[in-house]
Formats: structure tokens, C-alpha cells, sequence
């Protein structure tokens, strides 16, 4: 399948300034989204990652912090510096987005049908009957039953599950050609997760919009992504197809995530340990010295603490990691995780 | 499977699963918790959600019991009525053999201290005024209240240093914490009265997953050292069929089965159990596959459905599962199931 760029993310940095101190989020991040295709980024609380996606959209809130350096390339045009008036006709429009929750996500005091419906007026000029009309079939698109009668219903009479459905009609209703979803199934039950999951699955096929996908769980990876973004303390740290990521990962923390996993049918020998990652996630206020990982690689030497590693490409496959080769090496075959 | 059935001790008691030969740890027997809702209308027919709905259930003393389900099946009502932090409209628990819902609350306080609780959010469950030796010390000071000065201190290191927290951090507040150290010191105060039986609502569903392995880990380490019987509440069933030797999943306020945890990630009997693992994402992108997806989502434990409480959304549900409420009956060597199909 031929694709192409979408959009491209080059050495973005966001900073939060609290309590005289820099918290710096986002470091140098840069990536590009392929039509069509799913990115997801995966990381650890406070790891930067909705972060990054609030940096592309713009939306990081002033009192708080800002992007500092770095450009987010969509069509020719930096989403960073595009007016006002020109973000607003993108934003909704070209590019949607869903958050994890969607009960404060949505508007309280207006129904799902009229959620739906500005955002079709405000994009698509539509008369307030056509798009009460597409609004119910966005309702229908994705799941709802009776939608109809739900058209009228406030979030607050729609389950979690429900309510996320309404979240993706609103984010879809003018056909986006890029979903950022911001961990979407985390707050949702197992089977919800798998039905939302699916319905997203579907939409991209039908529509060839591409997903970046937020999430800290690396079984829902597995299932659906094309390409992955490790983020650990605001850098990226490994990035690469979701076969690679799993059959070969080559930074210790990617490897450390993929074996912390209980698996289904793991617990079956004598031993029903884990094997954890040690310690805990960064401050990203207070950070160690060159790789921020140090402190919990149980790989490290002393040359990690000198500089950070830079990223380094083979065949499509980038990690931040200055022993990776005699790790993996050492580790030998990854075993299977199942 | 049958040929099991025959070699297996019946029940004593209607319905109550005994694991194995030994004297249970704790008994429940059909157990209901009815939360009433405030009434609309003094006219109108009284309403309750059937937060717990009838269940029965052992466990045997050392023991990792799972309780799993989606949200809104009452496990952590179940976890709670257990240590009577709700009380249950009926049914009985007999705990070493006393049956906790005939105490009065002054009798239950001596209960309390071999029954602990920890709860899912480290964040909330810690008083934020205290210091983590306050938080730890404080059941010290109620259930053992003899203690010297002393004694009680040197208590506190050694609960916080069990847990890996060091004793020189105990002045610190918890917000000096990260979540997974949090959630250590909410298992050290659990510990602090050295209870038999300890409650765990989702002690890992807030954390990172590599925390998440460090928390598994530890409350492993201290059942082994402590001798400890855990009912381990989530609604990961990963974690769940890895840590616990028994898994009971609930559905709309009932047991639906009981399994020995490898019976459970091998061959759940049960439509519902075997819908949980169906939706479990897959561990790696080869494993991609189409799935039996469970259709619509939990019905109201104020009006559930007639019969089988799951059969709305089961896939080889007929008339009959309207009309009859299936019990739990045995299918094999401690696994149980209320399915009329199966």
C-alpha cells in the first residue's frame, strides 16, 4: 500500500512552568503520521505523551506552559503558527480529537444531538436540519441504538461506554482525515474497550483517516497499531514498527514494559512473579543527568550519566539507548511473550 | 467433566462451595447487599440496587481468592460488606467461624483488626495532613493501644521497611510520594495490626504498569512471609488469573463461576467468563484476530433481567434462561458455574 506523510512533527518542545520551576514535558520530539496509518504512543504517566498531542494541536493551556521550540507540519503548513482564524477551521475539521474521559469532554448542558450539530454547522455550513440528519447517522455509524431518541439525551444519561461513542461521532462527524485519541479506553471496562477498539478499526477502514493513539497499555498496541512511539520522560526512546517493538525491542525500558506484563497464561509455573521495572517514573521537574532511564537500567554504566544518548536508526528502527547492541545481544532471542 | 462430580464432597450448606477439606478461613453464604435509592415519590414502590445478589463462597486459610468483573458488578460492594464497611440486608459471614453479621459494632471492632482493607486509589486513601508514620501508626494506636512509645515506633520502621519504604521517610506526607510508593504505605498500614485476611479493591488498576509488577510482587512476598488470605479485587484479569489460586467472576451483583485460576485462563465454562477473555486485547500484533465481541453493556442492578441475569447479552441464551435463575452447580475439581446451557 502506497502512502504518504500526513504529518509531520519535528523537535517539538513544550515546557510547564510551575512553582518557579520547568517542567520539561516534551523534548525534542519528532515523528511523522502516514496516511491512513496508526501511531500509537505509549508511555508511563507523566511521560509526555498527551502532552504531545495537546503541543500539536495547540492546545496547551498559556497559564501553564508552552511550546517552545519545533514545528508541526500538516499540508504544507505549521499548525503552530497558522492564525487563529485558520487553526480554527482545522481543528474539528481536518484534524479530531476524543480524551480519555468523556463525561468531561462533554458538554454538560447541551444534548449529544446538538454537540454533533455545531460542529457540522460551524465546519460543513450545514442548515440545522441536515445536520441534525447527520447527526443521527454519525449516532447510528458508531454504534448507539435508538439513536434517534439519543439525539435528545443529555451525556449525563449515557453510560461510559455510550458516552464514549457519542465523543467519536462528534470527533468524526466531519470525516477527519487524522484522529488523535487520548488513552479513549482507559477509564472503560475490557469488553467496552474491545467494542470501542473495533468501532475504530472499522471507521478508519471505511474513512483512510490515520490514528495517533495515546495509551499507557501495550496489549492495546498490539492490537492495533501500525507504528509505535516509546516515549519515557519526554523523549521518544524507541520507535518502530509494532513487530519489531515486539518481537525485538531494543531499549532496556521497552524490554523492561514487555516482560512486566502478567500474561493470561503466565501464572502456571511454581513462580508467580513479575519481573518489574525497579523504581519509579521520572520527576520531569529534577531529572538525572544523561539518560533519564539510568536510574532504573539495570544496564547502566557509568558513561550513561556523561550526555544523553541520541537516537539511533537502523532500518527503520530508532532507540535512545547508547548499549542497546550489547544488551540485546546478551539477552539473546526475546522469549515469547504470550 | 462428569466423571469428576462423583469424587467431590457436597456441600454442607445450600450453596456453599467448599475449596477443599480444610476448615474455610471465611464463609459466605448467600450473601445480598440491597443499596436503597432515595424514593422519588412516598407512592411509588421502594427501589434498591441489587448491589449483591445471593452469593456463596469459601475461602481456605493462605489462599489468593480473584474477584473479577466490569464495573457495576458489585465486587468492590462485595469486598466492603465483607469487613461490614457496608452492611449486607442478608445472608451470613463466618469468619473463623463467627458470624460477623450478627455482631454488634462494638463486637466487630475486634474483628476488624485481623481484617484489613487497602483500596484503589493511593491518592484518596491517604490522609494528606498526616505524616506516612501517622498513617502507619495510626490502627497501632487504636488495636494496640498498650504499645510503649517505643515499641510502637519501632513497629512503624519495620512495617515501612517490610513495604520498601525507608523508616527515615516517615516524616515526610504523602504527597512526597509517587503513586506506586503510595500504595506501598496503604499496605503497610493494612499490615500494621497483622490482620489474617486482607481486602485488595484494585490495589494495582491506578499504577503504571511497571509499578504495577513491583505492587503484584510485594503482596506476594508478604502473604508468603505473613501467611497471608488475600481476596484480590480487579477488573484486569491478567493480574488477576496471575496472582490468585481462585477466581470468582461476578456478573450484575451474582456469582456466574468459580475457578481454580488455571481452569479459568484455559477453559473458563461459563459464556460470560469466556467473553472477558475474549476482550482482552492480544499480548502481541501476530496474535491479531477476530473476537467474539459481547454485544451492549451491563444491564441496571435496580431492574435486572429476569432468570439468568446475563442472558441479554448472552450468545446461546433461549426462553428458558428467562425463566430459570441458575445456581451454582459443579463442573469440575472446585469449579463452579450457574449457566443451564452448559
Amino acid at each position: 500500500m502506497k502512502q504518504s506523510e500526513l504529518l509531520r512533527v519535528e523537535n517539538l518542545r513544550t515546557y510547564f512552568y510551575s512553582q518557579g520551576r520547568t517542567v520539561r514535558a516534551v523534548e525534542d520530539v519528532s515523528f511523522s503520521v502516514q496516511q491512513g496509518s496508526t501511531v500509537c504512543l505509549v508511555g508511563e504517566s507523566g511521560s509526555g505523551k498527551s502532552a504531545t498531542a495537546f503541543s500539536i494541536l495547540n492546545l496547551i493551556p498559556k497559564s501553564m506552559g508552552r511550546v517552545v521550540a519545533g514545528k508541526v507540519l500538516y499540508g504544507g503548513e505549521d499548525l503552530l503558527r497558522v492564525s487563529q482564524r485558520r487553526q480554527r477551521t482545522i481543528l474539528g475539521n481536518e484534524i479530531a480529537m476524543i480524551f480519555q474521559e468523556p463525561a468531561a469532554a462533554l458538554n454538560p448542558v447541551y444534548t449529544i444531538g446538538e454537540q454533533i450539530a455545531e460542529v457540522l454547522r460551524t465546519h460543513k455550513q450545514c442548515s440545522a436540519r441536515e445536520a441534525r440528519r447527520q447527526a443521527k447517522a454519525m449516532l447510528d455509524r458508531v454504534g448507539i441504538p435508538d439513536a434517534q431518541r439519543r439525539l435528545d439525551d443529555y451525556p449525563h444519561q449515557l453510560s461510559g461506554g455510550m458516552r464514549q461513542r457519542a465523543m467519536i461521532a462528534i470527533a468524526l462527524s466531519c470525516r477527519p482525515k487524522l484522529l488523535i485519541a487520548d488513552e479513549p479506553t482507559t477509564a472503560l471496562d475490557a469488553t467496552v474497550q474491545s467494542q470501542i477498539l473495533g468501532l475504530l478499526h472499522e471507521l478508519q477502514a471505511d474513512t483512510g483517516m490515520a490514528l495517533l493513539f495515546i495509551t499507557h497499555d501495550l496489549s492495546v498496541v498490539a492490537e492495533i497499531a501500525d507504528r509505535v512511539l516509546v516515549m519515557y520522560a519526554g523523549r521518544i526512546v524507541e520507535e518502530g514498527d509494532v513487530i519489531q517493538i515486539f518481537d525485538d525491542p531494543w531499549m532496556p525500558y521497552t524490554r523492561g514494559l514487555l516482560k512486566a506484563r502478567p500474561g493470561l497464561h503466565s501464572g502456571d509455573g511454581s513462580s508467580r512473579r513479575l519481573s518489574a521495572v525497579p523504581g519509579d517514573p521520572p520527576d520531569l521537574a529534577n531529572l538525572s543527568s544523561g539518560c533519564s532511564f539510568r536510574p532504573r537500567c539495570c544496564h547502566a554504566a557509568a558513561d550513561c550519566a556523561y550526555r544523553p544518548p541520541d537516537l539511533e536508526t537502523v532500518r527503520g528502527h530508532s532507540v535512545r539507548c547508547m548499549h542497546w547492541r550489547q544488551i540485546v545481544e546478551a539477552a539473546g532471542e526475546p522469549e515469547a511473550v504470550l | 467433566m462428569n466423571a469428576h462430580i462423583s469424587d467431590i464432597e457436597t456441600p454442607e450448606t445450600g450453596a456453599v462451595p467448599i475449596t477443599n477439606g480444610g476448615k474455610p478461613l471465611l464463609e459466605v453464604d448467600s450473601l445480598r447487599v440491597h443499596l436503597p435509592l432515595r424514593n422519588i415519590s412516598p407512592f411509588r414502590l421502594k427501589r434498591s440496587i441489587k448491589a449483591v445478589d445471593g452469593i456463596s463462597f469459601c475461602i481456605a486459610p493462605g489462599e489468593i481468592v480473584g474477584v473479577v468483573g466490569e464495573s457495576g458488578s458489585g465486587k468492590t460492594t462485595l469486598g466492603r460488606s465483607l469487613l461490614r464497611l457496608v452492611t449486607p440486608s442478608s445472608g451470613r459471614i463466618r469468619f473463623k467461624g463467627t458470624d460477623l453479621t450478627a455482631l454488634s459494632s462494638k463486637e466487630m471492632y475486634s474483628f476488624r483488626r485481623q481484617m484489613q482493607m487497602v483500596f484503589q486509589d493511593p491518592y484518596s486513601s491517604l490522609n494528606p495532613r498526616m505524616t506516612v508514620a501517622e498513617i502507619v501508626g495510626d490502627p497501632l494506636s487504636i488495636h494496640k493501644a498498650h504499645l510503649t512509645t517505643q515499641a510502637r515506633l519501632s513497629r512503624i520502621a519495620e512495617l515501612l521497611s517490610q513495604v520498601g519504604i525507608s523508616p527515615a521517610h516517615g516524616t515526610r506526607h504523602p504527597h512526597a510520594f509517587s503513586g506506586g510508593q503510595r500504595q506501598r504505605i496503604a499496605i503497610a498500614r493494612a499490615l500494621a495490626t497483622e490482620p489474617d485476611f486482607v481486602v485488595a479493591d484494585e490495589p494495582v488498576s491506578a499504577l503504571d504498569v511497571s509499578v504495577q509488577a513491583q505492587i503484584v510482587n510485594l503482596l506476594l512476598d508478604l502473604k508468603e512471609r505473613h501467611a497471608l488470605t488475600i481476596l484480590f479485587i480487579s477488573h484486569d484479569l491478567r493480574v488477576v488469573s496471575h496472582i490468585a489460586d481462585r477466581v470468582i467472576v461476578m456478573y450484575l451483583g451474582k456469582v456466574v463461576e468459580i475457578a481454580p485460576a488455571e481452569k479459568f485462563r484455559n477453559a473458563p465454562a461459563h459464556p460470560y467468563t469466556e467473553a472477558l477473555v475474549s476482550a482482552l486485547p492480544v499480548p502481541h500484533p501476530s496474535l491479531r484476530r477476530a473476537r467474539v465481541v459481547l454485544k451492549g453493556e451491563v444491564p441496571s442492578a435496580v431492574t435486572p433481567p429476569s432468570g439468568c441475569v446475563f442472558r441479554t447479552r448472552c450468545s446461546i441464551a433461549s426462553a428458558e434462561c428467562a425463566k430459570v435463575t441458575p445456581d451454582l452447580r459443579q463442573a469440575g475439581a472446585g469449579h463452579w458455574i450457574a449457566c443451564i446451557k452448559r
